[in-house]
């Protein structure tokens, strides 16, 4: 597992660009801790900023799948939203090692394509539900977890 | 030499050359009984058969009548010498016309093989050396007791002037003659077979160092004698042995002829059936009696020789192999690649490119539009496979790039929206641009999506092409069932079968009226069959509009079957077999 490539940064940024590192920001939290799984910079930035926005503690950000486990098993964050498209392996691939690999984390896969692209593989995959990346938001992302939870 | 004339009946060839033997055998113990060597005896009578056979087989075979009639002739005239010398009558005779052999032997190697004399000079010097049989040693006999001469109870049979002196004379003109004449033939039979051209010198190789070898031998026995050596019983018997020489090779040229030309019948009759490359090679071989003949024909673009495989190579040349290159209006053609001893048989290589120049001319065009259509299929696949990698392409770039700035910046604007509509500050007026903005960025998202869905569908890469007509179902305007087992299938495949789905679809939705459509896709492993059916109206034109015949274009491209069967008012049948391999 290359842990440098694991891409965090704090959400309080000073300036443009991503940083790596491990520094974890810290943010009063009534929602709870996140990590976002995608391999746009811009596109983590802007999620990033609208479920903070809405109380979401961004506790680190991966720019691919192999990162995104070795983040999540050291985070251990509440919810990964978890891009289907990435580099190096598809977000269920990525869903499965973290289920394989006993995370607790709750993951939530999100893209651009529409959800009748992945329908089939959506149906099986250990995930709790599947959100369109336009849709992503606060209220959104709460009322998947809690519909998937009752 | 006629052609058309009939060979001489089998059993006329079987009696004379029986008969002959019989003669032979019975003079053979006559001339031994008269006082000659057996040894000499032998070869006298065998010279006496040889060439009444050769020249009767000659004339057979219909292809040197000329030189058999001559050998015939020399055959009688060498018995009728031999005769005398037990019947005493015929000796007179013998002694004048006995010696007409040595010019009708020059007359056949001057005529072999089928030409008559045709040179002034080849005339001259025969109507000398007929000349000096027929009246020098004719006019000799008047000089000379025979019964002293040849020792034998015999009478002259013409009136004779005895003058030892006048015989001598005439005798020794007679030997000077034979040298004189017979080396002036020895020249021109030599500047013959240097004149005639290389293959027919090949061909006629083996009755020309006989002739040769055999007027050699008559000169040399002629000089011997006339410095004074007087000729003894071995010295005639191996003049003798070297006359036989001339019909035994007439005889050998003769068989090597019939088998060339049974090996040539038996390729023109196997090249008759139009063989192909690899079948040109195979008759050759069996024509040649060499299994590792190759042939390799010339491919005038790359300017290189190719295999019967079409594939491109050059003839290797190795130990014990040789080439042989055929030529067609000064082009190569092709090249033979065999076993070297094979040209110590060169009339028979000859006739055997010759029949087969026609073959190989059509085998060499075959190869060159084998290799011709396989490069134009694997090419017409290549773009298909590349058009649709290319959309892909296109469909990724577009998800990866423009969509996912847009995403990002829909979520931003979201975001302005929020702020906007939780901020007391901030005017109805920036509140409902914000919210129109967010709507024109959702739509434009929605469009985006549809255009990379019509480019290339990312369901179709990511969970195949049962997952894709279900997405395509669900969006087509009349129920469609569908019966497609979830499986993978190469990527081109795949994306040919959904197009094929998707176009027949629209076409049911749009033109056919139909009120419902079938999708079934089955395969066996090696091949994909999909098929969509509908309801509608029918009448499709096979080829009918352009998306039909992109349709059977890109189908026929992956080395597939598309078909539309189409009776009007009996519904819409459309089917792709593809190959999976």
């Amino acid at each position: 597992m290359v842990v440098m490539l694991a891409r965090v940064f704090p959400l309080c940024r000073l300036g443009a660009g991503e940083q790596t590192g491990t520094v974890i920001a810290t943010f009063p939290a009534p929602q709870g801790t996140l990590v976002i799984v995608d391999d746009h910079a811009r596109f983590r930035e802007a999620a990033g900023e609208r479920l903070a926005a809405a109380g979401w503690r961004i506790v680190g950000e991966a720019a691919t799948g192999a990162a995104a486990i070795d983040l999540v098993a050291r985070l251990a964050p509440d919810v990964v939203l978890l891009d289907v498209v990435l580099p190096d392996m598809d977000g269920f691939a990525v869903a499965d090692r973290l289920a394989a690999a006993g995370s607790a984390s709750a993951v939530v896969l999100t893209s651009g394509h529409d959800r009748r692209d992945f329908s089939a593989r959506l149906q099986s995959a250990p995930v709790r539900g599947f959100l369109p990346k336009e849709m992503i938001s606060g209220p959104a992302l709460a009322t998947l977890l809690a519909g998937d939870q009752s | 030499m006629s052609r058309s004339r009939p060979g001489l009946p089998r059993w006329a060839v079987i009696a004379a050359i029986t008969g002959a033997g019989a003669f032979a055998a019975v003079d053979a113990v006559l001339e031994h009984g008269a006082g000659v060597p057996w040894y000499q005896a032998v070869l006298d009578a065998l010279v006496g058969w040889a060439y009444i056979t050769g020249g009767v087989v000659a004339y057979q075979a219909r292809q040197l009548d000329r030189t058999g009639t001559l050998m015939t002739a020399i055959g009688v005239i060498w018995n009728l010498d031999s005769v005398a010398l037990y019947v005493h009558a015929l000796v007179p005779y013998a002694a004048w016309l006995g010696n007409l052999v040595d010019p009708l032997l020059a007359q056949l190697l001057l005529s072999y093989p089928s030409r008559a004399v045709r040179s002034r000079l080849e005339r001259a010097v025969l109507a000398a050396a007929y000349l000096q049989v027929l009246v020098v040693n004719g006019v000799r006999e008047v000089f000379v007791n025979l019964r002293d001469y040849i020792r034998c109870p015999c009478v002259n049979s013409f009136p004779t002037v005895h003058n030892p002196a006048v015989f001598r004379a005439l005798e020794t003109e007679l030997r000077i003659a034979i040298v004189v004449i017979g080396g002036a033939v020895l020249a021109l039979v030599f500047r013959r077979w240097w004149r005639s051209s290389g293959p027919a010198r090949r061909a006629l190789n083996p009755l020309w160092f006989a002739g040769l070898a055999t007027l050699m031998a008559l000169i040399l026995d002629d000089v011997l004698t006339l410095v004074g050596l007087t000729p003894n019983n071995a010295q005639a018997a191996w003049v003798t042995l070297i006359r036989l020489s001339v019909p035994v090779a007439l005889l050998v040229g003769l068989v090597r002829i019939r088998q060339s030309r049974s090996a040539v019948a038996d390729l023109v009759l196997a090249l008759d059936r139009a063989p192909g490359p690899a079948g040109v090679q195979q008759a050759l071989a069996s024509a040649l009696g060499d299994p590792g003949l190759t042939v390799w024909y010339w491919e005038p673009e790359t300017r290189s020789f190719v295999g019967a495989d079409g594939r491109s190579a050059a003839p290797e040349p190795s130990a014990g192999r040789a080439t042989t290159e055929v030529n067609a209006d000064g082009e190569p053609l092709a090249v033979l690649v065999h076993d070297s001893e094979l040209l110590d048989q060169r009339p028979l290589l000859d006739a055997v490119v010759a029949a087969a120049r026609l073959a190989l001319e059509n085998a060499r065009l075959q190869a060159a539009l084998a290799a011709q259509l396989a490069e134009v299929r694997a090419s017409r696949a290549r773009i298909v496979q590349a058009g649709l990698k290319e959309r892909r392409r296109v469909e990724r770039d577009l998800h990866d790039g423009a969509q996912q700035r847009l995403l990002a910046l829909s979520l931003t604007i979201a975001m302005i929206s929020d702020r906007l509509a939780s901020d007391p500050a901030a005017g109805p007026d920036l509140t409902r641009l914000a919210d129109t903005a967010r709507s024109e960025i959702t739509a434009a998202i929605g469009e985006l999506r549809e255009l990379g869905r019509g480019i290339h569908p990312a369901v179709l890469t990511n969970e195949g092409l049962a997952a894709a007509v279900e997405t395509l179902a669900a969006l087509a305007p009349l129920p469609v069932n569908i019966q497609i087992v979830p499986a993978r299938y190469p990527p081109a495949v795949e994306s040919t079968a959904y197009f094929v789905i998707s176009e027949a679809l629209a076409n049911a939705a749009r033109h056919a009226g139909a009120s419902k459509a079938e999708v079934t896709a089955c395969s066996d492993g090696t091949r994909l069959v999909v098929e969509v059916r509908d309801d509608g109206i029918g009448g499709v034109p096979a080829r009918g509009g352009s998306g039909l015949t992109g349709l059977a274009d890109r189908v026929a491209a992956l080395g597939g079957r598309f078909t539309v069967t189409s009776p009007a008012g009996g519904g819409t049948t459309i089917r792709a077999d593809l190959p999976c391999a």
